[in-house]
């Protein structure tokens, strides 16, 4: 008896129907579940890769800009509000230094272009460098160091036609010269027809530093935290701080999602001091410094240069 | 005689069980997982930026209060080959370290030069000279030059923050910086 009932035991077709269908139904929950999951999984990826780029991208400008003007003096230009072809612009940004705190004072006027024209320190420099001529007029030019001679340079510019100089530099105005590194920060259109955020530094290949930007803009900050407008900044008049506001899109390759931007306010350093010689602080001096290390032995460097200013006009 | 309970499945039926309960498991884990690691990976974003910038801060406020010190006479360093070190605890825990190193004394002088300790040797830095105005001028001034290094240590994913600053202390006595440079990445102080 027992023996016949195991022989016949096994599932009746709407068993098997009700399995299946119970089956089914519990593998299409799994496949909205899983497929769900995925689309949840590429849209947080997305905003989370879109939110590093933002935060990342800031960063690095920020770092540069409160280096702005480190080892160059308050009257050398430390920030453009524009790019690195002097062509101002609202959405760019330019800031220089002199990290190797290299600079070097002129002992003859210099006139013209492959002048040979004698400086102190002029070793220091080789060719190719990019420097700035600077004098106690605030008189700016961006040159290169052409040619190196005993105790001499020889100069092109970068801002007048066929490396002739815009300006002269005269010793009765203290002018010198500064090795400057460039940093500029700007939009531009890669080949795909991305708007990129590109950063390009004195020697080095450019640099695209977040994709799909909607909205780049810096802000300036005056000396009594007002807002400064761009057009007022020039050589010896500099902005206290730089607001940064950086405005990613969506990948259009990927889910759309919403990118918050990001707006950072960075404060300027100073980065030089004026030594007074007199109770009425009529004869001064500009003083900057700055500070190397060895990435080797960790040995840290002071390099320091100092300039004349000029007595001030009653 | 006590009756067992009725079973609540077949002994044979046991291992089915259990299957059923490791493949939900099996679906369910990486699932939980992924929206775990979501919240995470947002959460690391908006830390990162805040303690970034606190750490900026933080070191900003270090050199401060090192020239402070300086100007005070808290910190007085002798020679050259003399360092001080201390360190800032903030109320939100964030760990400052600084280090002050005097350099050797810098001569700079009314034309706008720098002279080392060795130029400056021969000189008579109380030198005075007249203006055209009659007023009395220096020829020199001798300054103290010394390195600040403050360091705020490493929040992931940013690296640590490092402000090194060079500042000098004329004669008189008043504290300038005269360079600032921030760094990011593993500085340990030496």
């Amino acid at each position: 008896m027992r023996a016949a009932r195991e022989r016949s035991a096994g599932f009746t077709l709407i068993e098997v129907m009700i399995v299946m269908a119970i089956t089914l139904v519990i593998g299409a929950v799994v496949y909205k579940v899983t497929q769900s999951s995925w689309l949840l999984y590429r849209l947080q990826t997305h905003v989370t890769e879109r939110g590093f780029s933002v935060v990342h991208a800031v960063d690095d400008m920020s770092v540069e800009i409160a280096r702005a003007g480190f080892g160059l003096g308050g009257d050398a230009g430390a920030l453009f509000p524009g790019t690195l072809e002097g062509v101002r612009a609202g959405d760019a940004i330019t800031v220089r230094s002199n990290p190797e705190g290299v600079a070097a004072v002129l002992q003859e006027d210099l006139l013209e272009r492959d002048q040979l024209v004698a400086v102190d320190e002029a070793a220091l420099f080789a060719a190719g460098d990019v420097v700035l001529l600077v004098d106690a007029e605030r008189t700016l030019e961006r040159a290169q160091v052409a040619r190196v001679g005993p105790g001499s340079l020889a100069l092109r510019s970068l801002d007048g036609p066929d490396g002739r100089l815009v300006h002269t530099f005269l010793t009765s105005l203290a002018a010198r010269v500064l090795k400057v590194r460039e940093v500029s920060f700007f939009l531009k259109t890669d080949r795909t027809g991305a708007v990129v955020l590109a950063r390009k530094t004195t020697g080095r290949v450019e640099q695209i530093l977040a994709r799909y930007v909607e909205e780049l803009r810096f802000d300036y900050v005056g000396e009594g935290g007002e807002a400064m407008e761009a057009a007022a900044i020039r050589p010896g008049q500099g902005p206290r701080g730089v607001r940064i506001t950086l405005r990613l899109g969506p990948n259009p390759d990927l889910p759309p999602v919403t990118v918050s931007p990001l707006s950072v306010l960075v404060s300027l350093e100073s980065q030089s001091a004026r030594i007074a010689f007199d109770a009425a602080a009529f004869h001064t001096i500009g003083l900057a410094a700055v500070i190397g290390q060895d990435p080797v032995s960790g040995a840290k460097t002071v390099r320091m240069h100092a300039w004349r200013n000029t007595l001030p006009r009653f | 005689m006590a009756k067992h309970p009725p079973a609540l499945l077949n002994p044979k039926e046991r291992g089915a069980a259990l299957l059923l309960v490791l493949v939900a498991l099996a679906f369910l884990m990486p699932l939980a997982l992924l929206l775990s690691d979501f919240a995470l990976r947002r959460q690391r974003q908006v830390n990162a930026r805040q303690q970034n910038v606190a750490g900026q801060a933080a070191v900003r406020g270090a050199l401060d209060l090192t020239m402070a010190r300086l100007q005070s006479g808290r910190i007085v360093l002798v020679g050259p080959d003399q360092s001080a070190r201390f360190e800032l605890e903030e109320p939100e825990t964030r760990l400052v370290r600084v280090r002050v190193s005097r350099e050797p004394d810098a001569v700079v002088t009314l034309g706008g030069r720098v002279l080392g300790p060795e130029d400056a040797a021969e000189l008579d830095l109380d030198q005075l000279g007249i203006d055209n105005l009659g007023g009395a001028v220096r020829e020199y001034r001798r300054l103290e030059i010394y390195v600040v290094e403050a360091e705020s240590p490493a929040r992931s994913p940013f690296g640590a923050v490092r402000l090194l600053a060079v500042v000098a202390r004329l004669d008189t006595g008043e504290v300038v910086c005269l360079g600032t440079r921030y760094d990011r990445g593993y500085f340990p102080l030496t």
